[in-house]
């Protein structure tokens, strides 16, 4: 809170005297309820209208939203799970090269995507580990940066081209 | 907390005798503290009606703008206090993502679409961009949150000991989605809950809607819906389009309660209206041939909080 209201306040000299969205992530930690960033909410409504499957990780990590088209692969339904911490959703499937080789969890496009807040593009094989289905898929993952610069965390969009299973 | 709607219409100004009782003029909201600090909610063409209510004496106004479309800006070439040099004007608003308000005023505030230049105002002008932290203006603590519509928007909540209010003006929160949803994947959910008096965008009907999905606007049913979720006291649906008269608004308000039977008290938003605030318990004052509050919302018996109720006879 800033008193007098003189929060990011411009002369009209044309002096800034403070930085665009200062205090943002204070407000938002400080606030009573927990609304998602207008960025996230309006990334879901993309999704929620794609027929690509997508999902969106949080910035701690979790899977905050997937949609439809993507329920078939992970074998959920976001209606049922919610929202999915990352020690659970990351366990279902195990990603491999196009030759077989697992990919470790720390060259994965997401991980990249998410820690080095760049887009990264890959074709890989993710292996379902519950039930034993594989699919090879060109998977596109670009971090969420909101207004203000923030890391919001990440989205995936996936173009699954082959099934296998067994 | 003193509310006052000097404008209510969103888009365009519709100066029409069809249209005098909900109002003809945009959006300009008028937040009178107790200790007489005076906010004013955008500044739409109503904002020419509060130039005359403002006390001499005011040394301080600040201007919150809940974003830069014309119908929210278009009084404030026009706003007396800008031109007077003993003034203090503080202008609020959201800035792009590649230019400060500033810079985006000045398209608004130089020729050729006004004579006078943002520089060349007078008074003691100050700019400032949100949204960012909480700030306090009085006795008011107001917060603003970027909310669904095209282009950078917010909303604001503005805080009080007498209560809060919410201010959303322009939002979509219904936008791609099954709406409602959950609050806290929905947007305006953080400014909107819990509040005594929330002002809300009900710009179209159910069956106008889909034909402006992306326009940046809701229903009346979505500001109805919206509500609930943020299990709002009072809602004051506004910004109604300029195709609607009185007549079809008495209507649309009618029917959309009558359906969603809401339990909370709805208040038309209609020109000239007066709320006062203290203690968690509004009084409507409306304007002059202004319906009653009860003609609406005793079609549902839902009347959670009494209302007192007079003719604003000042």
């Amino acid at each position: 809170v800033v008193a007098g209201g003189l929060a990011n306040a411009h002369h009209d000299s044309g002096e800034v005297q403070g930085p665009f969205f200062e205090g943002l992530e204070q407000r938002r930690d400080s606030a009573t309820m927990s609304q998602k960033p207008i960025e996230m909410i309006l990334i879901r409504q993309l999704a929620s209208s794609l027929s690509m499957p997508m999902l969106i990780v949080g910035p701690d990590g979790t899977l905050v939203f997937y949609n439809e088209p993507i329920e078939y692969y992970l074998g959920r339904r976001f209606e049922e799970t919610g929202e999915l911490p990352a020690d659970v959703w990351r366990t279902i499937w195990m990603p491999s090269d196009e030759n077989g080789v697992p990919i470790p969890l720390e060259e994965q496009p997401i991980t990249v995507a998410f820690r080095d807040q760049r887009p990264v593009h890959r074709r890989l094989w993710t292996h379902k580990l519950d039930d034993h289905i594989s699919w090879l898929a060109e998977v596109t993952c670009f971090p969420l940066m909101g207004q203000g610069k923030r890391h919001l965390g990440a989205a995936v969009i996936a173009w699954p081209i082959e099934e296998r299973r067994g | 907390m003193r509310i006052t709607l000097w404008g209510t219409r969103g888009s365009l100004a519709v100066p029409e005798a069809k249209t005098a009782r909900y109002g003809g003029d945009t959006s300009c909201v008028e937040v009178r503290g107790s200790d007489g600090t005076v906010l004013v909610l955008d500044a739409g063409t109503g904002i020419r009606q509060l130039n005359a209510s403002l006390p001499k004496a005011l040394k301080r106004i600040d201007v919150l703008l809940t974003h830069l479309h014309m119908d929210h800006i278009q009084g404030l070439g026009f706003f007396r206090p800008l031109y007077d040099p003993m003034r203090e004007v503080h202008l609020w608003g959201p800035p792009s993502l590649t230019l400060d308000l500033r810079t985006r005023l000045r398209r608004y505030l130089s020729p050729p679409l006004f004579p006078v230049y943002l520089h060349e105002l007078p008074c003691k002008l100050q700019l400032h961009e949100v949204p960012g932290a909480d700030f306090e203006v009085g006795e008011f603590h107001v917060s603003s949150e970027l909310v669904c519509h095209p282009g950078p928007t917010v909303g604001f909540r503005i805080s009080s000991a007498d209560g809060t209010l919410a201010y959303l003006p322009d939002h979509e929160p219904a936008l791609g989605i099954d709406f409602p949803l959950s609050g806290n994947w929905t947007s305006g959910y953080s400014v909107a809950a819990d509040v005594d008096v929330l002002i809300h965008d009900a710009q179209y009907t159910a069956e106008e809607y889909p034909e402006h999905v992306g326009w940046g606007h809701s229903s009346l049913q979505h500001a109805l819906e919206f509500a609930a979720l943020a299990r709002v006291k009072h809602l004051v649906p506004f910004h109604h389009d300029p195709a609607h008269n009185d007549e079809d608004l008495d209507r649309l308000m009618a029917v959309a309660i009558a359906a969603a039977k809401p339990a909370f008290i709805v208040i038309p938003g209609t020109e000239g209206t007066t709320f006062e605030l203290a203690d968690g318990v509004v009084q409507v004052f409306p304007a002059e041939g202004g319906k009653a509050i009860q003609e609406y919302n005793n079609l549902t018996l839902k009347l959670v909080v009494p209302v007192m109720y007079r003719l604003n006879q000042s």
